[in-house]
């Protein structure tokens, strides 16, 4: 059965078909949500949430693109503005205006597992977090972070240079 | 930090995270409350049609059977084809056929969206030929055929195979079942039979798995094609499919992110396709520059050389775009930067 057919059953709400493409893809989708949540608890909304706008306008998806890249966006969305409105309850952590460039430390990363790595990045504060996730593993450019985030374009990049010094030291640290 | 080991800190971190997973099994109850399901067996995938079917049965008390769409394919024709019992020559489009009193056959692919037929016009589809086989076995058996659930069942795919379908007195039993990939790395794949509730459901794999349930995960060791066969029991009625499982590895690439043509001999060159694994066949490679500007294309070389017009290309960031097939015959695109550096 290729995606499509699965997308179709899915579509006529087939119980099975649902499962299984929730299946084939929660891990993942998961993963992702952790990595902008932060935490097991509000990823899991994320993830909740996003199957269930995946499912009811399943129909939208055209089969131009995989069927997982469109998912990735949902969630990615999703998460974003679950990090909006939690922005506004709390106030972001303060970030550092002095950063060092840590470059030698790279090597370290090569050693680390993805489990511990996201693990390293649920630490990450939230301020910069989130532009670390989308232009370094979901490979948004500065451009559309910052008009997604409605920062300003030099903002992203100083974010992210923040957040890859914060990651590298944390992980030196380790 | 060089630009080049800037670019390597964002790879080895989606190299690292873009694939991993963590469970999530355990959210699926909540969501599955939230979302619209229609209850009941998987012939709703069938939608209102299969309804309709089995009404009609009902009614005429015929012998009803319809090709299950699962395996209609059209590709582009450069795509091998192998299997296809029957070429199919209808126009996309929907609802052309008016509603019949005969024999439905049910086509659906994405290319294809036929609803009904009219008896009348499955000639086209040799249609003829089924019935008679349908009639001579009251319970049909699929034919052994190659099937290659994650290969050809692309948009692009073209190769047709049906599943027949036999419902008598209002009750429908099914042996289809379908392979869909789990995890293509690891060469996990997910079967899941289409008849809900049987009494048994019996699988059997050429790799030694043997199942009862009604859906499973198998690992398959290497690629390869496998023959899967399922055989359904409900009450008392025994049906068995069998389907050939093409197994294969997905294509990975792992194009360099720079080169410095002639500046020592070495990366002379920039070949997309070096350090590639289990691409088949290149169909276009497109290099542009930062305005879109095409500098360099070709669709048998995978490999530039830096130079534009016989002059060595301005050095900085480059723009090359893939298009090839991988071993489950599906076109596949791919794209990325590259940097050109002077001696």
């Amino acid at each position: 059965m290729t995606e499509h057919e699965l997308v179709k059953s899915c579509l006529k709400g087939n119980r099975v078909a649902q499962e299984q493409l929730f299946q084939q893809h929660s891990g993942k989708m998961f993963a992702i949500a952790i990595r902008y949540m932060g935490n097991r608890e509000e990823a899991e909304d994320v993830v909740q949430e996003s199957f269930i706008k995946i499912f009811k306008n399943l129909n939208q998806w055209k089969g131009e693109g995989p069927l997982g890249g469109w998912m990735r966006m949902i969630i990615v969305n999703t998460a974003l503005t679950q990090l909006k409105s939690r922005q506004k309850k709390q106030s972001e952590i303060a970030i550092e205006n002095a950063y060092t460039v840590y470059d030698e430390q790279e090597s370290q990363l090569d050693k680390l597992q993805a489990a511990d790595l996201m693990n390293v990045i649920s630490e990450m504060p939230a301020g910069y977090r989130t532009v670390f996730n989308l232009f370094a593993i979901e490979g948004y450019g500065h451009k559309e972070i910052s008009e997604n985030l409605g920062i300003t374009e030099s903002t992203s990049k100083t974010q992210y240079l923040k957040a890859k010094n914060w990651l590298l030291k944390r992980i030196n640290e380790r | 930090m060089s630009d080049r080991e800037k670019y390597s800190l964002e790879e080895k971190l989606q190299s690292k995270l873009q694939n991993h997973e963590v469970n999530a099994s355990h959210l699926w109850e909540n969501i599955a409350k939230q979302i619209p399901n229609s209850s009941g067996s998987i012939w709703n995938s069938l939608g209102k049609w299969a309804a309709g079917f089995v009404a009609t049965a009902a009614v005429t008390g015929s012998l009803w059977f319809f090709l299950n769409q699962e395996n209609v394919k059209v590709t582009e024709s450069h795509l091998p084809v192998n299997q296809s019992n029957q070429p199919i020559q209808t126009t996309p489009k929907e609802n052309t056929i008016q509603e019949n009193s005969g024999a439905s056959i049910w086509i659906n692919s994405d290319l294809l969206a036929l609803d009904e037929i009219d008896s009348a016009s499955t000639s086209v589809l040799n249609v003829d030929q089924i019935l008679a086989e349908v009639e001579e076995n009251s319970l049909v058996e699929d034919e052994a055929r190659n099937f290659e659930p994650q290969v050809q069942q692309t948009e692009q795919s073209h190769s047709i195979t049906q599943n027949q379908e036999v419902n008598s007195q209002d009750q429908s039993v099914t042996a289809h079942f379908s392979c869909v990939v789990s995890n293509p790395e690891q060469l996990r794949y997910y079967l899941f039979a289409a008849q809900d509730k049987a009494d048994r459901y019996t699988w059997i794999l050429s790799n030694g798995v043997e199942s009862s349930l009604q859906a499973f995960p198998v690992n398959f060791e290497e690629p390869g094609e496998y023959s899967v066969s399922l055989t359904v029991e409900v009450n008392g009625v025994v049906l068995t499919e069998n389907q050939v499982v093409n197994v294969y590895r997905p294509a990975k690439l792992q194009p360099a992110n720079a080169f410095a043509p002639g500046y020592d001999g070495k990366n002379d060159s920039f070949d997309v396709l070096a350090n590639s694994e289990n691409v088949k066949e290149l169909h276009s490679f497109t290099i542009t520059n930062q305005t879109g500007r095409v500098v360099f294309e070709s669709n048998s070389e995978s490999s530039w050389n830096g130079r534009m017009n016989g002059e060595l290309a301005i050095p900085g960031t480059y723009f090359w775009q893939l298009e090839y097939t991988d071993f489950g015959n599906e076109i596949k695109r791919a794209k990325g930067s590259i940097q050109l550096f002077s001696e």
